[in-house]
């Protein structure tokens, strides 16, 4: 009799078992085969870029799209380096990007915490409004401040300088957004006054203590305001006229606009691949370290 | 080494003006009520957090400060370090006036709660950080005011001794989210003392311990005391840290000095109700009593009839500030209660066995006795000597005496003790 009892349990058990596992593989599924989409959707235009550049023009000028790699990769690379040379020099390209995105990257990250640290750390009258000031600049659209900046530039004839598109990156409202948050999850007040104590200056507690502990924010900022700025179009092709200064995405709009009957979609679109290589092979490296940045400051450890 | 001497200071938190018509209102209010309970504390300009303070504190002394939480314990310690601002008085450290000088120029060291180690550095480099802004004076021929940091070697000197000291030597390459509470508490006195600061502040240092880690800290605080000398500033809410560090102790409340003495005389001499029952574990005793004086005695009866006949040396002290005959607090000690014939009776439903002592909670039978000053305690608390032989007292009706030597008298009203 309680034999039987027990198989009854055992074959119920066995059958909600059965069940729970099928209900956990259905999900499973329906998740991954969503996520391989999403994925898929991300990858695609990369994909497509590569395809592209291995078409000549007359296939891409055609219009169909196809999928399938093509042979004209070298002759468009080529093509790049010699037919449209005084429209794309690759090296001064890469520099001038290099100077501008990494300059403005490092300087916007510095400023943001340093002015995050300021709000933070003291208590003065109108800190909260100095804050809410700050915020709401990041309401403004970048362009509606570029038509005054635009005019500042050249009326003082201070166009195709490097350094007008690095200094005004420093007041970065959302990067400070990001730094002040971050200081706040991990930064203890008792850790400043006690540097303090110990005999050092404001200066020196910022850069000694403050600094190191907000590396992960830092790198994490300053990889995507690097980015941001490396594929910056709008402020450099108004500001930079002179081919010596330019940067890679206002060569490769100068590509696009060359005559007619000289356009070279093929060159346009390695163009477009070649910088975009640098950013990618930054993401394959610090994507580690970009994740636990994002995630840096959730848990206090 | 240095001296401290604070001189009449004060520290006022103003409150938080928002123009908020409504939010004015209620805090009128709020102040109304506060002032019908008469909390000194708080008044029309802000908070006051510390009134009045006034200490000298000599070279080399252990003052510590104690009191209950919100009794600005911290604020002082802080206006010292420089950490707060005085809104009013004088703060001399070393004879210098420093009210307005930045704390890394005070020439302090401060142990936090907190440990406040800096968790990106080694815990070489953690003790390292404070010498790294030392300066001092090094005469060269050409220059005789010449003025240098520390070199490397100095620095290293200085960080190894100091962790000798501590017996953390092992340690130094560790960071530190990989020590333990009690090490990093020693990595914090470390930095603390590695610059030889002329003041060393600690802000509940053991605080964040457990109970057997803390006592045996407090050990080695004492022994570090001997080791070094400088001037300690310590803050605490733990009774016994004050009683067992202090040459001093400052027992503070609502942000006024209760009492500063040495340890043992705020135990025996307690000035007011408050310092008497935050003193001493278990608390002490109060009890209704009418203070006689006849032909030159006085003798203090309860509402039984049982009367105690304070020592001579309080008698004189009763005199020399002629008390007159009054209703008085009478506050006893646990371990001043014994079991005698005449006394109050009580009826035992606890006793603890401490060991060899135990403590004993009877219930007064008579219900006049009990003051109102023992804010919800109804019972007795008499520590019992056991002698070798553990008795149950529990169920027992017993007469508790009180030893006429140690009997303290406090003025009904202002809480004052008679004698001083």
């Amino acid at each position: 009799m309680n034999k039987a009892i027990g198989n009854k349990v055992i074959t119920d058990f066995k059958k909600e078992n059965r069940k729970a596992i099928t209900k956990f593989v259905i999900l499973k599924t329906l998740s991954y085969i969503f996520l391989c989409f999403v994925a898929v959707m991300c990858i695609f235009f990369f994909y497509l870029l590569l395809v592209n550049t291995t078409k000549d023009n007359n296939a891409l000028q055609g219009g169909k799209l196809s999928l399938t790699l093509s042979e004209f990769f070298n002759q468009n690379l080529r093509n790049l380096f010699t037919k449209f040379k005084t429209d794309f020099d690759a090296l001064k390209g890469f520099r001038a990007s290099f100077v501008i995105a990494f300059g403005s990257a490092l300087l916007t990250c510095y400023f943001s915490a340093l002015t995050a640290y300021g709000i933070y750390a003291y208590d003065f009258k109108g800190k909260k409004l100095m804050e809410v000031f700050i915020l709401a600049i990041m309401m403004i659209p970048t362009q509606l401040a570029s038509v005054g900046f635009f005019q500042l530039a050249s009326q003082y004839s201070l166009k195709n300088r490097w350094w007008l598109l690095i200094l005004p990156s420093i007041a970065a409202p959302s990067i400070f957004f990001y730094m002040i948050q971050y200081l706040r999850a991990t930064l203890p007040k008792d850790l400043i006054e006690s540097s303090r104590i110990d005999g050092s200056n404001e200066f020196m507690t910022f850069n000694r203590i403050v600094i190191p502990i907000m590396k992960p924010a830092i790198a994490v900022q300053m990889i995507f305001s690097f980015v941001g700025s490396w594929n910056n179009l709008y402020m450099p092709s108004l500001l930079l006229s002179d081919t010596n200064k330019k940067t890679l995405p206002v060569m490769i709009n100068a590509l696009q606009h060359t005559s007619w009957g000289n356009i070279d979609l093929g060159c346009v679109y390695m163009a477009i691949f070649l910088s975009i290589l640098p950013v990618i092979i930054v993401y394959l490296f610090l994507s580690k370290f970009i994740i636990k940045g994002v995630t840096a400051g959730s848990i206090k450890g | 080494m240095a001296d401290v001497v604070l001189k009449h200071v004060e520290k006022t938190y103003p409150y938080v003006e928002k123009k908020n018509r409504k939010y004015k209102k209620s805090l009128n209010n709020k102040a109304e009520e506060t002032s019908k309970k008469s909390n000194p504390q708080i008044t029309a300009n802000g908070v006051l957090a510390v009134q009045d303070f006034n200490i000298e504190i000599k070279d080399g002394e252990f003052i510590v400060l104690v009191g209950p939480s919100g009794c600005g314990k911290s604020t002082t310690l802080r206006m010292i370090a420089g950490l707060e601002e005085i809104t009013a008085g004088e703060l001399f450290i070393d004879g210098k006036l420093c009210n307005a000088i930045e704390p890394k120029d005070r020439d302090i060291a401060m142990v936090f709660q907190s440990y406040a180690l800096y968790p990106h550095m080694t815990v070489y480099d953690n003790i390292a950080y404070p010498l790294k802004f030392v300066k001092y004076k090094d005469p060269l021929p050409d220059k005789p005011d010449n003025v240098r940091h520390l070199k490397p070697k100095e620095i290293e000197e200085r960080v190894l001794a100091a962790t000798k000291l501590l017996e953390i030597e092992e340690l130094l390459d560790r960071k530190p989210k990989n020590l333990s509470g009690g090490q990093r508490q020693r990595v914090a006195i470390g930095r603390a003392i590695v610059r030889n600061p002329k003041v060393l502040l600690m802000d509940e240092p053991l605080s964040n311990l457990d109970a057997k880690l803390r006592n045996q800290m407090r050990a080695e605080i004492i022994n570090l005391r001997e080791k070094i000398t400088t001037t300690f500033i310590y803050v605490t809410h733990d009774q016994i840290e004050a009683m067992t560090l202090g040459d001093r102790i400052v027992i503070m409340k609502d942000g006024i000095i209760q009492q500063i003495d040495a340890p043992q005389d705020v135990y025996e001499h307690p000035r007011n109700l408050f310092v008497s029952g935050f003193i001493g574990s278990p608390r002490m005793n109060y009890f209704d009593a009418d203070l006689l004086y006849k032909d030159g005695k006085y003798k203090v009866v309860l509402e039984n009839g049982y009367a105690i006949i304070p020592c001579e040396e309080k008698q004189e002290r009763l005199r020399n500030h002629r008390v007159e005959a009054q209703k008085v607090t009478l506050g006893v000690r646990p371990d001043h209660i014994s079991i005698a014939e005449e006394g109050i009776e009580c009826k035992v439903h606890v006793s603890e066995l401490m060991g060899a002592s135990s403590h004993i909670h009877a219930e007064i039978i008579e219900d006049k006795h009990r003051s109102s000053k023992n804010e919800g305690q109804k019972d007795i608390i008499a520590i019992i000597q056991n002698n070798g032989t553990y008795i149950n007292y529990v169920g027992k009706i017993l007469k508790f005496g009180f030893n006429g030597n140690v009997v303290h008298l406090f003025h009904k009203e202002t809480e004052k003790n008679l004698e001083f």
